[in-house]
């Protein structure tokens, strides 16, 4: 009874009331030093900060316990106190049930699946053994291990997390009986623009296809061999463009022509399977939103589509052109591609740069370095050597070589970062029947695959994906801008929504400030991708919310109760608040 | 059909109305008067010429009015010499720092923009290191944010000499509106020959056929717009508070005098909200999405409550408190470098019910909380120097106490309706970002506050003190989330500067506290 005085107190209530206000400002400004997601590990996600949000539910529970027997002057009193309690419940409720994660779209795409805060590893083991390992939003504390394959012998473990990682190539001469390999680094500068930067140019770099191109500004750097002029036969050898989908066990076919890319479905014969969701990246790059095309010219040629088992399960699949072995597998993990002979035939990349742009070309020959130079003003050339400077001819650009290398070895190191291109990174190493298998670095776009005696090992890291039960399909989005301007006014979608239980499907715009509903599940328009090389996208939130009637109740059962506390409190008590002498309140 | 009709009579009315303001006689104030209607659309929203050069010459010159020529004659100017203004030495630059990293003369404050050419090579740098800095999440030191204006300046005085700056046909589409430019050249061609007269007569038919072109064009919200600049409500209205305040302190006991401190203070209440009016329809938004206008309206919500709390309580003094506060703050408010032009918003604040409910009930709470601390100051100087019965003293207490349980009342609503608002706009209740965490810590505060007075384990004279000391948790909420913390969801008119008056008005806070707990504690023995 004692504690429940104390617990119940005034001086309790007023102790909890000044705290929580000297922790968020704490809070607040370590968010302001060390960034948002700093904050919330450490305070408002932090298990500590709960138990404090409960004292106060305590603290309000044990004060109107002591009033017990309530009085006809304690109906704002209780009112206020009970809304309160109300609140915060609704709060913990959200906080343990709720759903909430982010859809994105490309117009004429349909996904039944959120991506969440949080990461996931999932690892498959051969004979389509599939585990996933969930990183939280807390990360793991690291090492750990764990064993992934049900009779033991697959042991994988993370060695590392690193929440912003980036990496960086490490560029030397290897030994001379290295096939050749060239290198060139360079640092280019100009006074009028402020330019100053070092940079590298490699011939072969196992995980940049573009490792001996750059561009800067307009202008195009390339390091390559001197080649005879290809002949026109070769040329014309080539297939033409487009995706070829046989299935192993009937032979049955499709065929897919990059040009004329099909919107709807398109079945692969008589097997029920069917490929949906074709998208082609002349350029693919891997951003935080997926795959996106940076150009229009075939550099890096992707594409990504779907197949669908005549149940209805999808498979997301992506091919890179130049990487044949990179395949990554997103969504449902039902091993459907493993079924089919996928083929990918790429346009061919010739002339990928216009003539007209500023150029400067390194050739290396039979261990001879030579540079030309194309500008408006003409073209120069001559050798190259360690050490010096020369001009480009465009604008006062000059460049420094720093270092040739003709047997180049390029390894990687990742590195923390604080850059905003910094992402997860994750180091796992495995090993199968004691034998290690070793030690590498995966990010989402990027998996580590093992090839063992028993089958390939294959780790990826996503986004933390949940299913929902509906699927949404995005019909058209729209833009609209302030009038001369292209700051967006306002946003919208066109949209589908279709429940395959229930056989339910809605039609709307959703814009923002505009949701859809649809069991306890909203779904907002929140941003949008503009994207030249593969269309427009709109991102969705789809958050579900079970405490939030609660937290509107409380609210307005504070309301009430504070407005008959405080302005209405004569209608209920004979005698004025201020001279209720025995109250602690 | 009656839209159209009404459509029709509005032209002729507004025309009526346009040379009412403009006299036949012609020279160049009238010339110059006329050409203030013209419509420009600029920063997405179709403004008056006036609003637009207002805008374009501060930004440029750091000041509306440049060589105390009103901001449409140096548009007008400077549109009919455009190459000229790139020699025109009216870029102002006053930052020590940067103007020696540039390399120009250190004595200088105004620059044009062919002088600062040769330098933007070291400029360049600046905005890099700066824009890198960004990117990282980390804040540019204060060389680089000049330099990031410097940078703005440039781009502006550069997009309007190309003519990218601001549209004078606005949606223009048909062949006939795109054939209209050639007839804008040829009236500045007029301005800048000193044919006057005929500027004049050209603008008003200029006027007459842009209007057509665009549905977004309304004659009446631009002669309203240049009204607004023209009439300067708000200084007025701070003006009139001010007034009165001097003439209740001193002239308590005439009642002619104090009529007319109490018909000043009406005055300016009118101008106040008239002002508060014209921004709500040229805008057709509520005022209050950015600084300023918060500043103007919260001002408005404390002068109002000492209105109606001294009607309420038949209280003179509050209106005293009530118009020195607002007069103060609006006259504080506009040393800030607050952005007061009119601008359009982020999509995600558009047109929503409950952002409006939102933002409005808590900037109300700020201004209940002004009144608070004001009455606080007067409450704690008059106990300082004994000029309170005992019964006086007990009526201010109440006061206080009430205005700070309404100020509480409506930061709690507010911050459950910014709740509710995130939550119809992106489905989350409650995300801890640091305005809504700070509104939270105010209402904390305030409702300590209320706790202890209510149960009397403080006296009056802590009442009085904390409505001035939590006063620090609205101005930190208010101002000091977006311009000291500079993170979150809430950050969309971002910008620095203005922390040196804050600076200021907590250094005198500070000193009026000191000087108070002295006298009650050190300057005379405690009494029991």
């Amino acid at each position: 009874m004692n504690l429940v005085k104390i617990l119940g107190s005034l001086y309790f209530a007023v102790f909890l009331i000044v705290s929580l206000a000297a922790i968020l400002t704490v809070s607040t400004c370590l968010e302001s030093a060390y960034g948002t997601p700093f904050a919330q590990k450490f305070f408002y996600q932090a298990g500590w900060f709960d138990v404090f949000l409960a004292l106060f539910g305590i603290n309000i529970f044990c004060s109107a316990w002591l009033r017990f027997p309530f009085k006809k002057h304690h109906i704002g009193f209780i009112l206020t106190h009970a809304g309160i309690l109300t609140l915060l419940i609704g709060a913990l409720l959200t906080r343990l049930l709720g759903i909430e994660g982010q859809m994105a779209l490309y117009e004429g795409e349909r996904q039944n699946h959120i991506l969440q805060e949080g990461h996931t590893l999932i690892i498959h083991t051969s004979g389509h053994e599939t585990h996933t390992v969930d990183l939280g939003p807390r990360l793991l504390k690291t090492p750990e291990r764990f064993d992934v394959s049900s009779d033991g012998r697959v042991e994988v473990s993370v060695e590392q997390i690193l929440e912003k990682a980036s990496e960086t190539l490490e560029i030397k001469e290897g030994p001379a009986q290295d096939p050749p390999n060239r290198a060139v680094q360079l640092t280019l500068e100009s006074a009028t623009v402020g330019f100053n930067d070092t940079v590298w140019l490699v011939e072969k770099n196992p995980w940049d296809p573009h490792s001996r191109q750059l561009s800067i500004g307009p202008a195009f750097i390339e390091l390559k061999e001197k080649e005879p002029p290809k002949n026109e036969a070769e040329t014309l050898a080539e297939t033409s463009p487009g995706i070829h989908i046989s299935h192993k066990e009937t032979g049955q076919d499709a065929w897919i022509d990059l040009k004329t890319i099909p919107t709807d479905e398109i079945a692969i014969g008589q097997t029920g399977f069917k490929i949906s969701n074709v998208r082609y990246f002349p350029d693919a790059r891997v951003n935080e939103n997926g795959l996106v095309s940076v150009s229009d010219n075939p550099s890096n040629p992707a594409v990504q589509f779907e197949i669908v088992d005549p149940k209805g399960g999808r498979e997301r699949y992506t091919r890179f052109a130049l990487f044949p072995d990179f395949e990554s597998i997103h969504g449902a993990q039902t091993g459907i591609s493993s079924r089919f002979k996928i083929e990918f035939n790429p346009p061919s990349s010739a002339s990928s740069t216009a003539p007209s742009r500023p150029s400067l070309t390194f050739y290396a020959t039979d261990g001879k370095w030579t540079y030309e130079s194309q500008s408006s003003r003409g073209k120069t050339e001559g050798e190259l050597e360690a050490g010096k400077t020369y001009a480009t001819g465009w604008m006062d650009f000059s460049f420094r070589v720093e270092q040739l290398i003709d047997r180049a070895v390029v390894s990687k190191k990742i590195v923390p970062t604080k850059e905003k291109s910094g992402r997860l990174g994750v180091e796992i190493s495995a090993s199968r029947e004691g034998r290690p298998l070793g030690k590498e670095w995966v990010f989402e776009e990027k998996p580590a695959r093992w090839e063992t005696p028993k089958g390939p090992l294959m780790i990826a890291l996503s986004r933390k994906v949940k299913e929902v039960p509906f699927v949404l399909a995005l019909k058209d989005f729209r833009k609209v801008d302030y009038p001369g301007t292209q700051n967006a006014a306002s946003f919208e979608s066109d949209v589908a929504l279709h429940d395959p239980r229930e056989n339910v499907t809605i039609e709307k715009t959703i814009k923002m400030n505009k949701p859809l509903d649809y069991k306890g599940y909203r779904i907002f328009q929140s941003s949008y991708i503009q994207d030249p090389g593969s269309g427009e996208a709109s991102v969705f939130t789809v958050a579900k919310n079970p405490g939030i009637v609660l937290v509107y109740s409380g609210a307005c059962t504070i309301l009430t109760g504070v407005i008959l506390l405080f302005y209405l409190h004569p209608f209920f008590s004979s005698v004025s608040a201020r001279s209720v002498k025995n109250d602690p309140h | 059909m009656t839209l159209i009709k009404h459509k029709k009579l509005l032209l002729p009315m507004m025309l009526f109305l346009l040379a009412g303001i403009a006299p036949a006689y012609a020279d160049a104030s009238s010339a110059i008067n006329t050409a203030k209607h013209i419509p420009i659309q600029h920063n997405g929203r179709i403004k008056p010429f006036d609003s637009f050069a207002r805008q374009t010459v501060k930004l440029i010159t750091g000041s509306e009015r440049w060589q105390k020529k009103e901001p449409t004659a140096v548009m007008l100017d400077q549109l009919s010499n455009l190459e000229g203004s790139r020699r025109l030495k009216w870029i102002r630059l006053n930052y020590a720092e940067l103007k020696q990293t540039l390399a120009l003369p250190p004595a200088e404050n105004f620059f044009s923009m062919e002088e600062i050419q040769p330098s933007m090579n070291k400029l360049l740098p600046l905005l890099r290191s700066s824009q890198a800095k960004r990117d990282q999440d980390l804040r540019p030191v204060k060389l680089e944010q000049k330099a990031e204006f410097l940078y703005t300046q440039l781009m502006t005085l550069e997009r309007l000499i190309s003519g990218e700056l601001a549209t004078v046909v606005p949606g223009a589409e048909t062949p006939e509106a795109a054939a209209l430019p050639a007839e804008f050249e040829r009236l500045l061609g007029l301005y800048r020959s000193g044919s006057f007269q005929e500027f004049e007569e050209g603008t008003r038919a200029w006027i007459q056929k842009v209007g057509p072109l665009s549905k977004e064009i309304s004659h009446a919200k631009i002669l309203l717009e240049v009204r607004y600049f023209e009439m300067k409500p708000f200084e007025w209205a701070a003006a009139g508070y001010l007034l009165s305040f001097v003439l209740l302190l001193l002239f308590k006991h005439s009642r002619l005098l104090r009529g007319a401190a109490l018909a000043a203070l009406a005055g300016g209440f009118l101008l106040h909200t008239l002002g508060l009016a014209m921004r709500i329809v040229v805008l057709s938004r509520p005022p209050v999405s950015n600084m300023y206008e918060s500043m103007v309206f919260m001002n408005w919500v404390a002068m109002l409550g000492a209105l109606l709390f001294a009607l309420l309580y038949r209280n003179l003094p509050i209106l005293t408190v009530g118009s020195l506060a607002s007069g103060f703050i609006m006259v504080y408010g506009n040393l800030l470098p607050l952005d007061s032009s009119l601008d359009v918003l982020v999509p995600v604040l558009r047109s929503n019910y409950w952002l409006t409910i939102h933002v409005l009930t808590i900037v109300s709470s700020y201004g209940a909380f002004g009144l608070a601390m004001a009455l606080g100051h007067r409450h704690l100087l008059c106990a300082a120097f004994n000029k309170f019965s005992e019964s006086a003293k007990e009526e201010s207490a109440r006061l206080i106490y009430r205005v700070i349980q309404l100020g509480t009342i409506l930061i709690g609503a507010g911050t459950v309706l910014g709740g509710v608002w995130a939550n119809e706009s992106w489905g989350r209740f409650w995300g801890w970002d640091p305005k809504e965490t700070w509104a939270l810590i105010t209402c904390l505060v305030y409702l300590a506050i209320v706790h202890l007075w209510y149960s009397k384990r403080i006296n009056d004279f802590w009442l009085a003190m904390s409505s001035v000391l939590c006063f620090f948790s609205v101005l930190m909420t208010w101002y000091g989330v977006n311009f000291v913390l500079g993170r979150g969801l809430h950050s969309y008119g971002f910008g620095a500067g203005g922390m040196a008056w804050i600076n200021v008005y907590l250094l005198l806070e500070a000193l009026f506290v000191l000087f108070i707990l002295s006298r009650r504690y050190a300057g005379k023995p405690q009494s029991p």
